[in-house]
């Protein structure tokens, strides 16, 4: 199947999952009807419960899912359905109060019934889970502790919604909506079965070790793993990997990065992390021998698109990595291709895999254009961000017919991408890896430089 | 790219919740006014 058709298949079965209920109820022989509002409610409360139970599946990293969608557009996409959800599903019982304020009663956990007990525990659940989720860090919540919470009180929501529904009875009365929840309650229950089961189990059955961890410029280092007891998985270049370094992939703690190393030899991965937060600034201190389990690969960003085409990467600061994974890639491949590199670091000093890129421009036909923040006096180079103007003066003469591969914090691709735009590139000519905002709340940021383009 | 697409296809959604909900509504209960 063609990578468009197979998008194309997955958002066939993301509406059927969403709005199968909604048809059921419109086309399924149904109970009487009650007041306009009441209907609306429950139209509302399916619709948001079939939206919730779905957030289980662009989170559970599927293999065949992540290979035709950007892994940070499923997250960006999980937290933006997420809202729609939570705003949909408390809609429901508000409309139902203001329509008959008598109803307020069931919020009395003590004396109301059981479906409306069920009803409530789940908007309580899911109030928390939307809170800890948006303020975590506020909240002062650890990563690990969240996504523990983050589990239970997403399988306590959909739990207790499919009992309230259940126990209610009214549109669930008719077979096949009443098998439709059962069957989708199945798969929600199988997206948590895989994710905290038999994903780390699969893990677990192929370990790595680390080689050697060498010190990068800018406060980075690489980290060289090598497979044991197995061939290495093979990935492509430019793809991202979630790693549990040692300990048991069961546990919860894994943080994402992209390969660095070359997909020629997936018998050697390599992977580059900046210092940033409290997990990476330790990394300098592992040892080789270390287990680690890796997950993954997964993403789009890779070199798929347009293979016939000249190539242009644009990154800022550790955004590099996929890059490097990429120009390394072809190296190997004894590509001939025209490339450019722009790319944007604070400092001189700051330039990540500086020396090798000077290197791989012996082996490549590549251009680096480096664009610092704060150059040194005698610096003859671009200056600032990279703009609109730094563009211009460097992309090649067919700029308009290449590839496009951008890494780096949001800020800095959205202007690029404005840039590229006005200089007449095709969206569709563009790929963007955007990690910050996208892992936000998954995560520990990779690229946390403040890169606010001019 | 992908982050366009996507934000198409949430108000897509949204847009066919609302449109279907109501339609729903109104099939079973009625016009509210």
């Amino acid at each position: 199947m063609k990578w468009k058709t197979k998008q194309i298949f997955w958002i066939v079965v993301y509406f059927v999952l969403i709005f199968a209920p909604l048809l059921i109820l419109l086309l399924a022989p149904r109970p009487t009807g009650r007041t306009f509002w009441r209907e609306l409610s429950v139209a509302i409360g399916f619709a948001g419960l079939a939206l919730m139970g779905l957030q289980f599946i662009p989170t559970a990293r599927l293999p065949f899912m992540s290979e035709v969608f950007p892994l940070d557009t499923l997250y960006n996409f999980h937290h933006r359905l997420s809202v729609i959800a939570f705003l949909l599903t408390l809609a429901h019982p508000l409309i139902l109060f203001i329509q008959n304020p008598y109803t307020l009663r069931l919020l009395n956990v003590f004396s109301a019934p059981w479906r409306a007990r069920a009803g409530v525990l789940a908007a309580i659940a899911l109030i928390f889970l939307v809170l800890t989720s948006v303020k975590r860090l506020s909240l002062k919540l650890s990563y690990e502790a969240w996504r523990v919470l983050h589990d239970i009180l997403s399988v306590a929501v959909v739990g207790f919604a499919l009992y309230h529904i259940f126990k209610v009875d009214y549109y669930t009365s008719v077979p096949v909506q009443r098998w439709l929840w059962v069957v989708m309650g199945i798969l929600w229950g199988l997206m948590m079965v895989y994710i905290r089961v038999i994903k780390p189990w699969q893990l677990l059955r192929r370990p790595y070790e680390i080689v050697e961890v060498i010190a990068e410029r800018g406060n980075t280092w690489t980290l060289n793993l090598k497979p044991v007891g197995h061939a290495g998985r093979p990935f492509r270049a430019g793809q991202v990997a979630w790693l549990s370094i040692g300990h048991s992939p069961f546990l919860i703690e894994e943080h994402p990065f992209s390969y660095a190393s070359s997909d020629v030899h997936p018998e050697t991965i390599g992977f580059a992390i900046k210092e940033l937060g409290d997990f990476t600034s330790k990394i300098g201190n592992l040892q080789p021998g270390t287990k680690v389990y890796i997950d993954g690969p997964y993403g789009t960003f890779d070199l798929n698109h347009h293979p016939d085409r000249n190539y242009i990467f644009i990154a800022g600061g550790i955004g590099s990595a996929p890059v490097m994974s990429m120009l390394r890639t072809l190296a190997d491949r004894n590509d001939e291709r025209h490339l450019q590199f722009f790319y944007g670091n604070p400092t001189y000093d700051d330039i990540i895999f500086r020396e090798e890129l000077n290197s791989l421009q012996q082996r490549l036909n590549l251009d680096v254009i480096h664009v610092l923040e704060k150059p040194h006096a005698g610096w003859e180079g671009e200056t600032g961000y990279i703009t609109k103007a730094v563009l211009e003066r460097h992309l090649s003469c067919d700029y308009q017919h290449c590839t496009y591969f951008i890494c780096g914090p949001l800020p800095m691709i959205e202007s690029v991408e404005r840039s590229l735009m006005q200089l007449s590139v095709s969206r569709s000519d563009m790929h963007e890896l955007a990690r910050k905002r996208a892992f936000e709340t998954t995560r520990r940021h990779i690229y946390s430089e403040n890169y606010k383009m001019a | 790219m992908q982050r366009i697409y996507a934000k198409r296809l949430l108000v897509g959604t949204l847009i066919l919740i609302l449109v279907l909900t109501v339609l729903f509504a109104v099939l079973q209960g009625g016009l509210p006014f």
